[in-house]
């Protein structure tokens, strides 16, 4: 074994410039792809100008509601500004925040608290809107709460004081708890139910999951060219066979791989600022596991480098469509359920280890190398 | 001493070996030569434990090939005509890479030392940028890091100067004569073969090369062939 990793240190150590880049080539990808399509988002959304009048509590918290609406771009200024540029048709719309919204809100009054301005052209998409009344109509509807039950306490002589604040907070809670903004649909003749376990469109880990494959199967064309077939007579005449050679090397390359995958993921949840749990790390490690597996045996099949460059190239991108990286596979899935098992990538998405691939690549990588294997001496 | 009886290939029904039986002693520097096709390589490959035969016996220092191919190997050297070396590595890391898989074990001054001695001297030198001669010299050295009784080698010397031609010849005489080895090889220069061989097997129906070295005064004899 020592010998083995020996070998392969003097090899790396010729080739540490291309392996260094296929390590760095997922992250970079990502980051490059994802950048891109942020850039194009940002830039086709609709433009919004905000006017805030007054910068209370509430009237930030309705901003930052707006802010999460998808499509539409916000821009605070003045009224004057704002005003100007719609005009020039360089703002689809102007929400303004008027003075003296909080204190009407917390009234339960809630007409022309906010006053919008619009053109000919103007398209605000109308989940803006939308947003923006049903705040408007459920902060009011709280404050209006409060009020009523206000006035029963008053009404009963009841000496407690009401909290104002502390209802909001509980209402709020009730909200989320209730969880009205996601429902469970089931038919009454259908066995299925809709899961909330769904993946988005474009997913970060999907993109990094094609690059990964790409760069892992670019790793292991060490196989095929450490075993021409004017090298392979060699391999007659040393301490270890091939066969034993590259599976030394196959667990030397999965510790890499691991490792510059971890690392990876970890650089991209920083530079993304993307939220994982400590356990999509093990996903990854079985994920990367799996692949390099995958790549070996693959690799070990060929002869020359290009057709299994090409094969690789299209193994990844079939794996990645098939898996859900580009477009969300949940509803064919739910109809078919053997869908899921088709590429490790899907199992990757849902943040869920793959141990169907795992050990059904194990068992193709036994036969395959050890029953199976190129032989040296022919009959 | 290597031992060959009887040996047969066949490749489904075409016969490529036919009685071959020979015999090479310690020391000696043996010629195998042959038109285009008599099966030269494939009795190479057959000494060499690449390929099986279909029928016939070898034997090497008292010790039969058959059930003990892998045992066999580490007393065989062998040099295909294919360059079997790293192009991309230099002379130093293709010694070094196959001396750590090699059963016998050599420092790095040894490897160097080995490569000297067949004036192969470009020990920093990447491969590719080699002349023909010292790559055929650097595919020769790999095959003796191992110390093997027995040098099988597939025309050395082909396509490569008169000058290296000379001292790959030169340094087969010497490890023959002072290390005791026995060398096989193959070639279809006869003014080479007639120097350093000390016997020269003939292999194929064709008479020209035996009556051609015969003609030169070279200990030669006809082996079956095909």
């Amino acid at each position: 074994m020592k010998a083995v990793f020996l070998t392969r240190l003097i090899r790396l150590k010729k080739e540490w410039k291309s392996i260094l880049f296929w390590f760095v080539f997922p992250f970079i990808m990502t980051v490059i792809v994802m950048q891109t399509i942020g850039a194009v988002q940002e830039s086709t959304n609709i433009p919004i100008g905000v006017v805030l009048e007054e910068e209370t509590e509430l009237a930030t918290e309705l901003v930052e509601n707006l802010e999460q609406t998808s499509n539409i771009q916000l821009q605070y200024l003045s009224l004057h500004s704002a005003l100007y540029k719609l005009e020039k048709y360089e703002l689809d719309s102007v929400i303004v925040i008027k003075k003296g919204f909080e204190d009407k809100l917390k009234t339960g009054y809630r007409n022309q608290v906010i006053k919008m301005y619009s053109t000919d052209r103007s398209i605000a998409p109308f989940t803006t809107v939308e947003t923006v009344s049903s705040y408007v109509q459920d902060q009011a509807s709280r404050y209006k709460a409060v009020g009523e039950i206000q006035k029963l306490y008053t009404k009963n002589n009841v000496q407690e004081v009401v909290d104002a604040e502390e209802i909001i907070e509980k209402s709020k809670k009730r909200l989320e708890e209730k969880d009205l903004i996601t429902p469970m649909f089931q038919f009454s003749t259908d066995s299925y139910v809709v899961s909330s376990e769904q993946t988005a469109l474009l997913n970060v880990w999907g993109v990094w999951a094609l690059f990964s494959m790409l760069a892992t199967f670019f790793i292991f064309d060490w196989i095929i060219k450490e075993n021409t077939k004017a090298i392979a007579v060699r391999w007659l005449y040393t301490t270890v066979t091939f066969r034993w050679y590259s599976l030394w090397n196959l667990f030397l390359y999965i510790l890499l791989i691991v490792a510059a995958n971890v690392l990876s993921v970890l650089l991209l949840t920083i530079v993304l600022d993307v939220m994982i749990r400590p356990q999509f790390l093990f996903v990854i490690i079985i994920f990367s596991v799996t692949i390099s597996m995958v790549s070996f045996v693959i690799a070990y099949r060929f002869t020359k480098p290009f057709f299994y460059y090409v094969t690789s190239i299209l193994l990844s991108l079939l794996l990645a469509v098939l898996g859900g990286s580009f477009v969300p596979i949940d509803g064919l899935t739910r109809r078919f359920e053997g869908v899921q098992y088709l590429s490790p990538v899907h199992a990757l998405l849902l943040e869920k280890p793959n141990w169907l691939w795992l050990i059904c690549i194990a068992a193709i990588l036994f036969v395959s190398v050890w029953r199976g294997g190129r032989s040296h001496a022919s009959s | 001493m290597l031992q060959v009886d009887n040996l047969e290939k066949n490749y489904k029904q075409k016969k490529v070996l036919s009685d071959v039986s020979f015999q090479i002693e310690q020391g000696e520097v043996v010629g195998l030569v042959g038109e285009n096709g008599a099966g030269k390589s494939t009795l190479l490959n057959i000494l060499a434990t690449v390929i099986k035969p279909s029928a016939g016996q070898v034997i090497l220092d008292g010790m039969p090939y058959k059930g003990n191919q892998n045992a066999m190997r580490r007393h065989i050297g062998y040099v295909p005509q294919e360059l079997s070396i790293w192009e991309d590595l230099t002379v130093e890391e293709n010694m070094l890479f196959f001396e750590k898989l090699s059963w016998t074990k050599r420092t790095k001054e040894q490897c160097r030392e080995l490569c000297l001695n067949m004036q192969l001297t470009q020990w920093e030198e990447k491969v590719s940028s080699l002349s023909g001669g010292m790559k055929r010299k650097l595919n020769m050295a790999i095959s003796l890091l191992h110390d093997p009784k027995l040098l099988l080698l597939d025309e050395p010397t082909v396509g490569i100067d008169l000058k290296s031609k000379n001292e790959i010849g030169k340094y087969l005489v010497d490890i023959a004569k002072n290390d005791g080895k026995m060398v096989l090889y193959t070639s279809h220069d006869m003014n080479e073969i007639a120097t350093f061989c000390d016997r020269v097997y003939v292999i194929g129906q064709d008479p020209f090369y035996l009556n051609l070295l015969k003609a030169n005064d070279v200990d030669v004899e006809h082996l079956a062939g095909c």
